[in-house]
């Protein structure tokens, strides 16, 4: 028997013996934007003008969910609570982000419009479940990406069984808190208190520090918004100026936010490789931080959670590493909705406010719920697990799961809701 | 007397071939076979760390793979069609 092994001389020193780490990554291989890439300029000109790129694109979201929220407000003449009056079943609600973020493949989207409707005059309690539904229909992308690992039977049910952790974990936290918030209205609540400290008139400093913050990006937006508006209003009736001041700020939407996560990524890439190196070894907590960090870095869940899949199917990493980072991941998308909530001012700022905080407390509360109670804790791992070995045992199990989750359990609730209501 | 700390730090001193060494003369050699445990249980846990690290130093590879592959999509989806509409192969006939 010899123990002679040199192994530790390949030790990454970021977690052990303080070492430098390795040199931040060549970020040209990482596949940029074709509007960028095509602009003939590179190395610090290059860099300044994708940095400015996102600084536009991050002005434009913002414009976008203003325009959403003055085309709802003008679509519905405020009687958007009449309108949506088959939203008001939550289950409905639900289901309608369950499928609105498939179709988009980015809960960022489906809650920055949110956010937007609901400064528009959407009712708080028929967005929150679009809110909660938003985080499950941002798992399909994840579960999409395993699908590359099909050729090899160990790899997929690895990558499978990474991107199905997601999944579990958000049926979990939804089965948690969609019945509590039906009933109690907690998230409500703490989502109303939040802004009310953050953008009330009698909320103190922070208060103060937001509603400047926000009136100085309303003011740069505002103009960029109002421009469309008084464009569209002028060219036609109210209602139909309304619904295309949404479908242009939906479009938008949807173009920015896929642009500033490509771009960030090509931007970060060597931060993200670095946050990851340190999480190493350092435990749960640490996992769930670095997936938070990530995810706001790249402004994108989907990224992250798709980022995990084949870091598991390597077979290095095991679904209790990849877990808290997922965990963190569905924390750091809520950042999106708190920018794009920046968008107004006054008391469609405090409606706006709240709904980006309902989806922030929602994921705070949902990974402390179900991180600290330990019978809780294991399900979606073991849950992710069962299924992953279903998947690599047959394939029908893995498009049964996909069609039963986000096509056949749908139908399903909102059938069931509407005998009973 | 050596107390069981001043033992383990003894333990722990003793460079691999020199464990080895003790192992095969001690009467007893129960604490030096958990050393060895121990030694290679840090190690492969050292071995699975550097992969993870070199892992990690694909990043750009990982964020490409991280997209969704729609062509890998349509062909999972056509080979599970293929698997669940395939008749199981009729039985040899001249084997009876």
């Amino acid at each position: 028997m010899s123990l002679d092994n040199s192994t530790e001389r390949k030790i990454y020193s970021a977690s052990t013996n303080g070492a430098p780490l390795p040199e931040e990554q060549d970020t040209t291989t990482v596949q940029r934007p074709g509007l960028i890439a095509r602009l003939p300029i590179t190395g610090r000109t290059r860099k300044i003008v994708e940095w400015l790129s996102i600084v536009a694109a991050v002005y434009i979201l913002i414009t976008a969910v203003g325009v959403i929220g003055s085309g709802f407000g003008a679509a519905t003449g405020g009687q958007a609570e009449n309108l949506f009056v088959f939203a008001q079943n939550p289950v409905v609600g639900l289901v309608i982000g369950v499928l609105a973020t498939v179709l988009t493949q980015s809960s960022s989207t489906t809650t920055s419009i949110v956010v937007g409707l609901v400064a528009g005059g959407l009712p708080l309690e028929t967005a929150i479940p679009i809110l909660l539904g938003a985080n499950l229909g941002t798992t399909m992308t994840s579960t999409l990406v395993s699908l590359g690992a099909a050729g090899d039977r160990n790899q997929f049910r690895r990558a499978f069984s990474a991107a199905s952790v997601h999944d579990m974990y958000n049926i979990l936290s939804i089965a948690i808190f969609f019945p509590l918030e039906w009933s109690f209205g907690i998230l409500e609540r703490v989502g109303t208190w939040f802004a009310g400290i953050t953008t009330g008139s009698d909320g103190g400093i922070i208060a103060t520090v937001f509603t400047a913050f926000g009136d100085a990006v309303s003011a740069v937006t505002d103009p960029g918004a109002d421009l469309i508006e008084a464009g569209a209003l002028a060219a036609l009736p109210d209602v139909w100026a309304g619904i295309f001041m949404i479908g242009l700020g939906v479009a938008l939407i949807l173009m920015v936010i896929k642009f500033i996560s490509n771009m960030l990524k090509v931007l970060l890439v060597g931060n993200v490789e670095k946050m990851f190196h340190k999480a190493i070894g350092r435990g749960p907590i640490s996992g769930i931080f670095s997936g938070l960090l990530i995810t706001v870095m790249v402004q994108s869940s989907s990224t992250t959670t798709s980022l995990a899949v084949p870091l598991a199917a390597s077979g290095k990493f095991s679904l209790w590493q990849i877990y808290p980072f997922t965990v963190g991941a569905n924390v750091g998308t809520t950042m999106t909705a708190m920018i794009a909530a920046f968008a107004f001012t006054g008391g469609e700022a405090t409606a706006a406010m709240t709904a980006a905080a309902v989806h922030l407390f929602y994921n705070i509360f949902s990974a402390v719920t179900i991180f600290l109670i330990p019978f809780l804790r294991p399900l979606p791992v073991r849950g992710a697990t069962w299924i992953g070995s279903l998947g690599a045992k047959n394939k029908l199990y893995v498009v049964a799961w996909l069609a039963g989750l986000f096509v056949v359990l749908p139908a399903l609730m909102i059938g069931i809701s509407a005998l009973f209501s | 007397m050596e107390t069981p700390d001043s033992f383990d730090a003894a333990l722990q001193s003793l460079t691999d071939e020199q464990l080895l060494d003790h192992l095969a003369e001690s009467d007893q050699p129960e604490l030096l076979q958990a050393e060895v445990r121990r030694r290679l249980q840090r190690r492969a846990d050292d071995e699975l760390r550097a992969q993870q690290h070199a892992e990690i130093s694909r990043m750009v590879e990982h964020l490409e793979q991280s997209r969704v592959d729609w062509q890998a999509v349509r062909e999972f989806l056509r080979e599970t069609f293929l698997e669940f509409t395939a008749r199981p192969e009729e039985p040899d006939q001249d084997a009876h």
